[in-house]
C-alpha cells in the first residue's frame, strides 16, 4: 500500500430522478430518486485488479461510468493520480480520459460493424494524437494488435463480422490499449464469451497487467471470475459497499451476512463438494424506497433491532478487511 | 425402457449457402425421475435438440433421420395434431427468457388459466383453483394472481412459468437455459425448486445450459455437445472428475471457480467449427492438442467404455484425464 492510489473515490454518490406521472406528481411534490450509487470510497493501487462485484441493479456499472465521467455524479469525489477529476473542465476531461480506457460488455455492439479492425483501433489515435504521422499510428495499432495476440497482417483489414465473439473482445482490448493507458475499466468482459474462450480473455488482461504494470477496475456479477483474476474486491448492495478487501479474505472468510449468502450460492463446477447453502429471503427490494438502517437488514438471518434503525458504517474489521455490517460474522 | 431415448437424430436447417448440420447424429438417453444435463457451448445444437423433441422447430428445420422413443413411441412419426396432445401434457418446456414469455398485459391468473383451459377440459373456476395450487406448489403467493408480470421479479417470473410447465402433469421438462440471466441466489432458489419437484413428482428433467457449474450441481447425468454431436455422456461424477474426451476435459478445466485459487486455467485454441463443412474426421480435432492422422480423417465411433459411459474419441482408451481433488480445483 505504498504511495498514493492510482485512483481514490470518495463518498461518491449518483441519484437518477424517476420521472413520474402527471397525476402523482400533483398528488406529491415530493421527487424521488433511484439511489443507484449511494455513498461509496475506494482506492485502486496502481498494477492490481481491482473488482467490483455485485447483483443486477447494485450500483456497479453506474460506478463504472462515473469514474469515466461519461455521466455526472450528484455528490463526491474522484481523484485520479491525486487530481479531482469531478471539477474538471471537459477539456482537462479529454487528457485524462486518455488515460483511461473502457471495455464493454457485448463485443458485438462495441464494434463498428463498416469499421475495418485497423481502422477502429486507429481512430482514438486520430482524434487524441493528431502529433502522429500514419506510419508512427500504424506502428501502434500493429503493436496493439500483437499484444492482443492477433497477427496484424491477418487481423487489420477484417470486418468485426469476419471475427469470432473472442477476437471481437480482443480488438475492443487493443483499441482500448492503443493510447498507452494506465487504467482500464472492464465491465463484465467476458460474460458473452463462451468458457472455452473466456479464459483466453482473462489470461490475456492478466498478462497485459503484468507486462505494462496496468491497472484494472473489473466489473462483474460473476465471482469465479473475480477469484481468478482479481486482488481487491468491494461486494455492492443496493448502491452501498457491504464488504471489501483482498480476494482470498473476502472468499475464504467473508464477514458480511450477504456477501456469505452469495458466496454460498456461487455454483462450483465439481459435482463431489457438497455444501450447504445460505437461503436468504426475499429479493433485492425496489431502489426507490429503500429500507431505513442497514439496507440488507430485510432479508438478513442475523438481523437485530439496531440493523433497520441505523445504517452501519464501512469499517476495518481486520486489516484491510472492511465490513458494513453491525455484527460482522467472524 | 427410458422414459426418452434419441437415437441417431439428424436435424438439419436449410439455408442459401447449404444444410446445417446442427444436431448430427446424436443419441442418448433420459431415465424416469433423473435429471440430464446437455451442455455445450453455443451453436453446439443443444437448444435444437430441445426444439426438436417439442416440434417446435422454424420451417427451415428438418429432421433428417432418427428416432425420438418417448414412452416407447417414436416421435418423429407423428403428426403435427397428435404431437400437439403430447406437447405441454406429456412434455413440457421452460424457456430462457421469461420475461418475453408472458404476456405484459394480461394478469397471470388471466395467463395460466387461458393456457390451463386450452390443454384440460376444465371449467373457469376449476382452472383458478388450478393455477392457485400451481402458484403454491412452486412457492408462490396465490393472492399475487391477479397481479401483472412487471409487478413480479424475475426469479418470480421463472416461477410462473415453471407453474404452467406443471400444469398438465407431464413427465418430462426440458428446460432451456432456465436460470440464466438471473441473480446467483435467485439462480440458485430455482434450482432447488426444480430439484425438490423432480422429486416430489417424479418428473424427469432435461436441462439445457452452457453453464457447467450449473450442471455439476443439479444434474444425475450430463451429456456434453460439441458442434452438432455428443463427445462424452456419463454420471456428473465420473465426467468431471475422469472424462475421457479431450473437449470434455478442456472444457472442464477452462471453468473458473471459487474454490480454486492460484493455477492458471487453459484455453481452448480457436473457435467451434461452422455446421455448413464441419471439418473431416472428428469435429474438434483442429482444436485438440491430442489430435492424430485418424482423427483428421475418420470420425470417431460414439462408443460404450464404462457403465452408463459413453465417449466419442480415438483415443478415449488411452487418454486419462483425472482431475484430482475436489477443493484444489483444477
Amino acid at each position: 500500500m505504498a504511495g498514493e492510489p492510482l485512483l481514490k473515490v470518495e463518498n461518491l454518490k449518483k441519484y437518477f430522478p424517476v420521472r413520474r406521472g402527471f397525476l402523482s406528481m400533483l398528488l406529491s411534490k415530493k421527487e424521488l430518486y433511484v439511489k443507484a450509487v449511494d455513498g461509496i470510497s475506494f482506492s485502486v493501487n496502481e498494477g492490481e485488479i481491482f473488482c467490483l462485484a455485485g447483483e443486477s441493479g447494485c450500483g456497479k456499472t453506474t460506478t463504472a461510468r462515473l469514474i469515466l465521467r461519461l455521466i455526472p455524479p450528484t455528490d463526491g469525489k474522484i481523484f485520479y493520480k491525486g487530481v479531482d477529476i469531478t471539477s474538471l473542465k471537459k477539456r482537462e476531461i479529454r487528457k485524462v480520459r486518455q488515460e483511461m480506457q473502457m471495455i464493454f460488455q457485448d463485443p458485438y455492439q462495441s464494434l463498428n460493424p463498416r469499421s475495418r479492425v485497423f481502422d477502429i483501433i486507429n481512430e482514438p489515435l486520430e482524434i487524441n494524437r493528431k502529433d502522429l504521422d500514419f506510419k508512427e499510428k500504424q506502428n501502434l495499432v500493429f503493436k496493439a494488435l500483437e499484444d492482443v495476440r492477433l497477427p496484424p497482417e491477418e487481423y487489420a483489414n477484417k470486418y468485426p463480422h469476419e471475427l469470432s465473439g473472442g477476437e471481437r473482445q480482443r480488438v475492443a482490448i487493443a483499441r482500448a490499449l492503443v493510447l498507452n493507458p494506465r487504467l482500464i475499466v472492464a465491465d463484465e468482459p467476458v460474460s458473452m464469451l463462451d468458457a472455452s474462450i473466456r479464459v483466453g480473455v482473462l489470461n490475456l488482461l492478466l498478462d497485459l497487467r503484468s507486462k505494462y504494470n496496468l491497472t484494472l477496475l473489473y466489473i462483474t456479477h460473476d465471482l469465479a471470475q473475480v477469484r481468478y483474476i482479481g486482488n481487491h474486491l468491494a461486494i455492492m448492495y443496493l448502491g452501498k459497499i457491504v464488504e471489501m478487501g483482498s480476494v482470498d479474505d473476502i472468499m475464504e472468510k467473508p464477514m458480511h451476512p450477504y456477501t456469505q449468502a452469495l458466496l454460498s450460492n456461487v455454483p462450483i463446477p465439481d459435482p463431489t463438494i457438497k455444501r450447504r447453502k445460505i437461503m436468504i429471503k426475499g429479493e433485492i427490494p425496489d431502489p426507490v424506497n429503500l429500507p431505513p438502517g442497514c439496507r440488507f437488514h430485510p432479508r438478513c438471518p442475523y438481523s437485530q433491532r439496531i440493523c433497520s434503525e441505523k445504517e452501519p458504517p464501512l469499517i476495518e474489521v481486520d486489516k484491510n478487511h472492511y465490513v458494513a455490517c453491525h455484527f460482522p460474522l467472524r | 425402457m427410458s422414459l426418452l431415448e434419441i437415437d441417431s437424430l439428424k436435424v438439419y436447417y436449410s439455408t442459401r449457402k447449404g444444410w446445417v448440420k446442427a444436431v448430427d447424429g446424436v443419441s442418448f438417453n433420459v431415465e424416469k425421475g433423473e435429471i440430464v444435463g446437455l451442455a455445450g457451448e453455443s451453436g453446439c445444437g443443444k437448444s435444437t435438440m430441445a426444439f426438436t423433441i417439442m416440434r417446435l422447430l422454424p420451417p427451415e428445420g428438418r429432421i433428417i433421420s432418427g428416432k425420438i422413443l418417448f414412452d416407447g413411441e417414436n416421435l418423429v412419426e407423428k403428426s403435427e395434431e397428435e404431437m400437439r396432445k403430447i406437447r405441454w401434457r406429456k412434455i413440457s418446456m421452460i424457456f430462457q427468457s421469461a420475461m418475453n414469455a408472458l404476456n405484459p398485459v394480461l394478469s397471470i391468473e388471466r395467463q395460466m388459466v387461458d393456457a390451463i383451459r386450452a390443454h384440460l377440459p376444465m371449467t373457469r373456476e376449476e382452472a383458478v383453483e388450478k393455477a392457485k395450487r400451481l402458484f403454491e406448489m412452486v412457492g408462490l403467493n396465490p393472492d399475487r394472481i391477479k397481479e401483472y408480470p412487471h409487478e413480479f421479479s424475475g426469479g418470480m417470473r421463472q416461477r410462473v412459468m415453471i407453474a404452467m410447465a406443471l400444469a398438465a402433469d407431464p413427465q418430462l421438462v426440458i428446460a432451456d437455459e432456465p436460470t440464466t440471466g438471473l441473480d446467483v441466489i435467485t439462480q440458485s432458489k430455482i434450482l432447488r425448486l426444480m430439484r425438490d419437484l423432480q422429486k416430489k413428482l417424479n418428473l424427469s428433467i432435461m436441462l439445457i445450459t452452457h453453464d457447467l457449474a450449473v450442471i455439476a450441481e443439479t444434474c444425475d447425468r450430463v451429456a456434453i455437445m460439441y458442434a452438432g454431436k455428443i463427445v462424452e455422456y456419463s454420471d456428473v461424477v465420473t465426467l468431471f472428475t475422469c472424462p475421457r474426451h479431450p473437449y470434455a476435459y478442456m472444457l472442464i478445466s477452462a471453468f473458473p471457480s471459487i474454490k480454486s485459487k492460484g493455477r492458471r486455467l487453459k484455453e481452448i485454441k480457436g473457435s467451434p467449427p461452422g455446421l455448413i463443412n464441419p471439418p473431416p474426421g472428428c469435429r474438434f480435432n483442429p482444436r485438440c492438442p491430442y489430435a492424430i492422422e485418424k482423427c483428421r480423417v475418420e470420425e470417431p465411433p460414439y462408443i460404450k467404455i464404462g457403465k452408463g459411459h459413453f465417449v466419442a474419441c480415438h483415443l478415449a482408451e488411452k487418454l486419462d484425464f483425472s482431475i484430482g481433488g475436489s477443493s484444489h480445483g483444477w
